[in-house]
């Protein structure tokens, strides 16, 4: 059996090409059959049991439910994770201070926004079997590849911090201790990338994921008022009056509660641990195209849910995740709060796995070393490592007593939008290359959607900044 | 639905014969089917769809089955030596990329300072 150690052909670097070409029929392949690992294995059996779906659902009148089953799991995942604890938060802050109005119809925009940006990471995950940062690194070097990786490092632990803080809030609202809450979220973290296999990490972590929907029954109990929220969605009226930075701000924190650069480095490397392969792509756009429709709605509840705090004048400009749940006792009951709370702990929960396996994608695609689900803890040490360790260390700063997390809650969201557009910028120059993407590259009105997206980003970190430098210019 | 039952469970105890045997483990670099290729027939592998889908039979054992359900540029080891190449970064695109990583840092400044307005405020 040779070892890549003992056959110098096997250690010679080779230009990868896209690919739809089997590996059998690869010029490699009887190299490739002494070197195939347990990641390997694991991959073909989710690919085989995606080949009898797909062979079954042709003559089958519902086979089709089975594939998508199948192949649905990053889009939604990278969704309802991304419905974390601060974005929770930006969507009640949404409601209790301006009610039922623009906001509404802007969080689908986002959510569009959303769909637009992660379509091309399926794409690129499916035609390269590459993540993001290991292609950012292939495609333009270890200098732009750090920069990148700085900004998504930073990025996800500040959001990691926040999410432990919401599940210190969330279950806070119920009486239990910040230790124990804490440390229950990481053993859930623990169990869930313990399994060794991506397809069982996948599965435990979608069905956390679909507790997002808590904030349905909230929102329900809250009594909206559903001619106000038809009204809002053809208008975008009202439109919030007040301060121009708070608004700003908060325009701001919503648009980073759906875009975010973690997003598309976890999206695009699940579709790489799921074996996801371009005949999948449509496939992976429903999974997409069903997470952002899930989050959409979810968000909605969440900002429905807290709009009789706006129609009680209670002044939410300084709540914090369990404060939400206590201030809305009394107006949608118990029974309203404790799902309010729940929603924080699960948002919290989710994101918290999604951003540390994120994290450790990135660093495993980087570093080179093992970095997938499908590898038994013993083989990607490093991987499991950055990812336990990550959650571990947002974890403890939780628990420290008077650190400022007030500091990262404001600054969470806001610091992920301004981090989007270079982020986004290489995934446009990824997906326009046709060495890369090969027939997948971008179409014509692709990229007019991502510039768009990139645009407007700019554009509200902009206003942002001229907002906070000159507030009198915008009458704040 | 019990041939595929048969096939994983295969999976796992070969696995574990594979452990025991201490010469024998599947690990990260390689997996020796020697064993493998003994004690179970040779599947008759096509290049596009597995025969094995259609008698919903599965032995995942013989490396050649599972190349048959990757592609080339799917399989770990493929992957470890092939690698897309250094882009040949345009003017513009470098502009562009200075652009945003200055927009970056200028906009994280702003963010510090806005924090530390809202922090002193609070306080």
């Amino acid at each position: 059996m040779d070892a890549p150690d003992k056959n110098p052909s096997l250690l010679a670097d080779q230009t990868a090409h896209p690919t739809t070409e089997s590996a059998v029929a690869s010029a490699a392949a009887p190299e490739l059959i002494g070197l195939v690992t347990h990641e390997d294995v694991d991959r073909a059996r989710d690919r085989w049991e995606v080949a009898r779906a797909r062979s079954k659902g042709r003559t089958k009148k519902f086979g089709g439910f089975r594939l998508l089953w199948l192949l649905v799991g990053p889009g939604v995942l990278v969704f309802l994770g991304e419905n974390d604890a601060p974005s929770m938060l930006s969507y009640s802050a949404d409601g209790s201070r301006y009610g039922v109005g623009f906001f509404i119809p802007f969080v689908v925009l986002t959510f569009i926004m959303g769909f637009i940006v992660q379509e091309m990471t399926v794409r690129l995950g499916a035609v390269t079997h590459r993540g993001h940062a290991e292609l950012i690194f292939d495609r333009f070097g270890k200098f732009w590849g750090f920069f990148a990786m700085g900004d998504l490092i930073f990025g996800n632990f500040l959001t990691l911090v926040t999410e432990f803080i919401g599940v210190r809030a969330g279950l806070g609202f119920f009486g239990v201790r910040p230790a124990i809450a804490v440390g229950g979220a990481l053993v859930i973290v623990v169990a869930a990338i313990t399994t060794g296999r991506y397809w069982t990490w996948e599965r435990i972590t979608l069905s956390l994921a679909i507790f997002n929907g808590l904030f349905i029954p909230a929102a329900i109990l809250a009594r909206p008022d559903w001619h106000a929220v038809g009204h809002a969605m053809l208008t975008w009226m009202p439109f919030p009056g007040g301060s121009r930075y708070e608004i700003m701000l908060l325009i701001l924190a919503t648009i980073g509660a759906t875009v975010t650069p973690w997003m598309l480095f976890f999206q695009q490397s699940a579709v790489v641990d799921k074996g996801m392969q371009p005949r999948d792509i449509n496939a992976g756009r429903f999974d997409t195209l069903l997470g952002a429709l899930l989050a959409t709605i979810f968000a909605i509840a969440a900002i429905l849910a807290t709009v009789p705090l706006f129609h009680h004048g209670i002044n939410a400009a300084s709540f914090q995740y369990a404060q939400f749940a206590e201030a809305l006792e009394p107006l949608i009951g118990h029974t309203g709060a404790a799902l309010f709370a729940l929603g924080i702990f699960e948002a919290g929960i989710v994101a918290a796995i999604a951003i540390s396996t994120s994290s450790a994608y990135a660093f495993g695609e980087v570093m080179q070393t093992g970095h997938s689900l499908n590898r038994p803890l013993r083989e990607a040490w490093p991987f499991y490592l950055t990812l336990f360790g990550s959650a571990c260390a947002a974890a403890a700063l939780v628990l420290i007593p008077r650190f400022p997390l007030e500091f990262v809650v404001l600054t969470v969201n806001v610091i992920a939008v301004l981090a989007m557009p270079p982020a986004l910028a290489f995934l446009l120059l990824l997906v326009n290359d046709p060495e890369v993407m090969g027939e997948h590259v971008n179409g014509f009105w692709a990229n007019v959607a991502g510039v768009t997206v990139t645009v407007l980003l700019i554009v509200a970190g902009l206003g942002f900044g001229l907002a906070t430098v000159f507030p009198k210019w915008l009458g704040g | 639905m019990a041939g595929r039952i048969n096939v994983l469970a295969q999976g796992n105890s070969s696995r574990q014969r594979a452990s025991r045997s201490g010469g024998n483990k599947l690990d990260s670099h390689h997996a020796d089917i020697t064993e493998n290729q003994r004690t179970l027939a040779p599947v008759d592998v096509p290049v596009d769809v597995p025969t094995d889908v259609k008698s919903e039979q599965l032995t995942l054992q013989d490396p050649r089955a599972v190349l048959s359900l990757l592609e080339a540029d799917q399989v770990v080891a493929a992957k470890r030596r092939t690698h897309f190449g250094r882009k040949n970064l345009s003017f513009g695109t470098k502009a562009l990329l200075w652009g945003l990583r200055v927009y970056v840092v200028a906009m994280l400044v702003i963010v510090l300072i806005s924090v530390y307005q809202a922090i002193r405020a609070a306080r």
